[in-house]
């Protein structure tokens, strides 16, 4: 077997003097969808964060490769152009910047890491046409500031056009379907499921069962306190959904883990 | 047009010591009410004093640099030669170019204007009517002047343009007027600008100062605007002088009712800028926009200092100011809203937001108002601080460059101001012109 596309052992990692990653394993393969849910503050959005290279939060100890190159190695942007995408639990909005301008600078950027050609605008119009049709995104939204005054529901779209227009190996999706409409939650899973391939692995971080209705994970992991306390297959999810956490919260024994390698094996 | 006659008289000395040496000062052959004017001035500035660093007014500027250094008057006669200016692609209705605070007739265009519309030349040797209507506005101007430096501004006059628009007349592109100071000497240029907008008139003035990398001196500046009852006036200052060069400048706004100007103000260059308005809202319901841009960088320090008076009830008046400051420079904003008690219903803001690119660099805000009215809307809101580090963040998380994240960033701070230019090639050349700076500035920021 080759190896993972994401492999992550005995990550540490704190933020303004908390420690919230504390010794996370996790291994991704391409092709597989991973579910990650916990309870609120357990780190999902941290781990994400760290994935991306978020400042202000520090790895202490633990490794993270990516493809087989040490991920923590690289800058924010790097790790982009490299295929690391993090759909943002709360996109920001950027007063001022174009969603054009940005979209083509984002693409453009990424297309050059990977020897292609830049688009003009008249082919970076065409792609674009065709993802926002996907998530039925008005083209209107355009002319606004990045993320200005979208709301809860377009912020996520949004999120979902930016990846399939930057087509990368691991999606990192923090709560993609939090605040959508069950029409839109719909229309984002067809976007993810659109994405799905062999070549492409996606983490979910959600809080709900009814996305992994739309989109079948492969291994549902759940974290608490700043690791994995247990992975296993779609059930886990239906199981987390009837008792809660209940039975992972305060209590830390190692038998009840499953080697998530094993897992997904 | 006389010609350009060199005459080794013109040494330099500094403000201070022109101010000691009393009126008779300046010699010259300028027209007598020049004359006058220029002693009034000097007579002035000795009686109220030249500022200093203990003013409350000038206390996070040292005037030092202004009244010690060592600056010429322009020599007499006209500039001949090439034109060294950069211009902008801006269709003008005329066009005036001074360098070294000399006329240069070969690079003006004055014809074509229509009818109902004067632009004269002042203080090149050959205006011959407009003293009359020029210097009580001068007078006033060295009268109200509020400390001696305002007033050597507002009446030493070594060149100007005199621009008057009959009521009704609509002159639809500006008149553009140039100031270029070139290597050499450091020439004490005082250029003058008088904006005379008739009843239900309509016109706009664009001044735009530049100089050679190495020019030095003093750029001592005064823009009267006078708006009538229902006029539109727009005036705006691009400052872009070379950083060896000091520049000083005072626009004076007085509007008739209902009347509605527009100020864009966008320091750039210059080593030592004070950037004065003193804005009278005279009559009702008069609207008027102060919008303002500087960047200093390097150890550059743009100073601006506001005061706009409410007098009548129903006025709007806006202050939008933003910088971005680079290295060790230092920007100072002050901003007074004064409010007269008859000024019911006076809706004024005043707003200030400074970027940092440096920890060297600091930024100064000194929002102040004075209210004597009750029914009024006046607020007033500064910040200062770094880049958003989110917004930075998003970006990098899609590909984009740390460099261009963030030169991205500064470009929409700038640009909200850029984006308020009422001329649309001085708002291109603006953008153009603080895209390359803050680019470089990022360089050196890193
Ligand atoms: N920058 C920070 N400084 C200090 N503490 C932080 C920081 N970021 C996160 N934390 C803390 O770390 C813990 C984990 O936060 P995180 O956002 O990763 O949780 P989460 O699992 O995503 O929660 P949710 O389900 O509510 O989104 C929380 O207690 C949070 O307050
Ligand atoms: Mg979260």
């Amino acid at each position: 077997m080759h190896e993972p596309l994401l492999k992550i052992e005995g990550l540490c990692a704190e933020a303004g003097g908390v420690e919230i990653l504390r010794g996370l394993d996790l291994q991704v393969n391409a092709g597989e969808v991973h579910s990650i849910m916990g309870p609120n503050g357990s780190g999902k959005s941290t781990l994400a964060k760290v994935l991306a290279g978020r400042e202000g939060y520090e790895v202490t100890s633990g490794s993270v490769l990516y493809k087989g190159q040490d991920l923590l190695e690289l800058e924010p942007d790097e790790r982009a152009r490299e295929g690391v995408f993090l759909a943002f639990q709360y996109p920001v909005e950027i007063p001022g910047v174009s969603n054009m301008q940005f979209l083509k600078e984002s693409i453009n950027a990424v297309r050059t890491h990977r020897g292609q050609e830049p688009l003009d605008t008249v082919g970076f119009l065409g792609e674009l046409r065709e993802k926002l049709a996907v998530v039925g995104m008005n083209e209107q939204l355009l002319q606004r500031s990045v993320n200005e005054d979208f709301s809860g529901g377009e912020k996520k779209r949004y999120e979902i056009v930016q990846m399939s227009l930057l087509e990368p190996s691991l999606c990192v999706l923090d709560e993609t379907d939090s605040g959508l409409d069950i029409d839109a939650l719909r229309v984002v899973s067809e976007g993810i499921n659109r994405m799905r391939s062999p070549e492409r692995a996606m983490v979910l971080v959600t809080h709900y069962q009814r996305l992994l209705n739309y989109v079948q994970p492969d291994i549902v992991h759940v974290m608490v306190g700043g690791r994995i306390a247990q992975s296993g297959g779609k059930e886990l999810a239906l199981q987390l959904e009837e008792r809660g956490y209940a039975d992972f919260t305060g209590v830390d024994d190692p038998a009840q883990q499953t080697n998530p390698q094993e897992a997904s094996a | 047009m006389k010609g350009a006659t060199e005459t080794p008289q013109h040494t330099a000395s500094t403000l201070v010591e022109l101010v000691e040496r009393g009126g008779a000062a300046i010699e010259g052959d300028a027209p007598s009410w020049l004359r006058d004017a220029r002693a009034m001035a000097i007579e002035r500035a000795a009686a109220i004093g030249l500022p200093a660093k203990t003013d409350e007014e000038w206390r996070y500027t040292d005037p030092k640099p202004l009244l010690e250094g060592q600056f010429s008057l322009p020599r007499p006669g006209a500039h001949e030669g090439d034109d060294p200016c950069e211009h902008m692609e801006i269709e003008a209705s005329a066009r005036i170019v001074f360098i070294d605070g000399r006329l240069a007739p070969e690079h003006c265009r004055l014809s074509g204007l229509p009818s109902g519309v004067e632009v004269s030349l002042v203080g090149t040797g050959e205006e011959a009517d407009v003293e009359e209507r020029l210097a009580p506005i001068v007078a006033q101007g060295i009268g109200g002047a509020r400390d001696g430096l305002e007033a050597l501004g507002a009446g030493l006059i070594t060149g100007g343009v005199f621009v008057r628009v009959d009521a009704g007349v609509t002159l639809e592109k500006p008149i553009v007027v140039v100031f270029r100071a070139e290597d050499g000497s450091p020439v004490l240029s005082a250029p003058h600008i008088t904006l005379i907008v008739g009843e239900g008139a309509r016109a706009s003035v664009i001044e735009d100062h530049q100089g050679s990398a190495g020019a030095t001196g003093l750029t001592l500046g005064r823009s009267e605007v006078r708006v009538a009852k229902g006029a539109h006036a727009e005036h705006a200052m691009l400052q872009r002088e070379a950083p060896g060069r000091h520049h000083v400048s005072t626009l004076r706004l007085i509007q008739d009712a209902e009347s509605h100007f527009h100020s864009d103000r966008i320091l750039l260059g210059g080593a030592v800028t004070r950037n004065n308005i003193h804005a009278t809202l005279q009559g009702e319901s008069c609207e008027a926009v102060f919008n303002g841009l500087y960047t200093p960088e390097e150890r550059q320090h743009h100073d601006s200092h506001i005061r706009v008076e409410h007098m009548a009830p129903g006025c709007n008046s806006r202050q939008y100011y933003r910088g971005i400051l680079a290295d060790r420079s230092r920007a100072v904003f002050t901003g007074r809203i004064y409010v007269k008690d008859v000024a019911q219903q006076t809706d004024a803001i005043q707003s200030n937001s400074n970027l940092l690119l440096s920890d060297a660099a600091q930024a100064v805000a000194k929002p102040q108002l004075e209210i004597y009215a009750d029914d009024v809307r006046c607020t007033h809101g500064a910040t200062s601080g770094q880049l958003d580090a989110d917004a930075e963040f998003y970006l990098r998380a899609r590909g984009v460059p740390e460099r261009v994240a963030k030169l991205l960033l500064l470009q929409a701070f700038a640009g909200e101001n850029i984006d308020r230019i009422e001329n649309e090639a001085l708002r291109s050349t603006v953008h153009a012109l603080a895209d390359d700076r803050l680019g470089a500035a990022l360089e050196r920021n890193a």
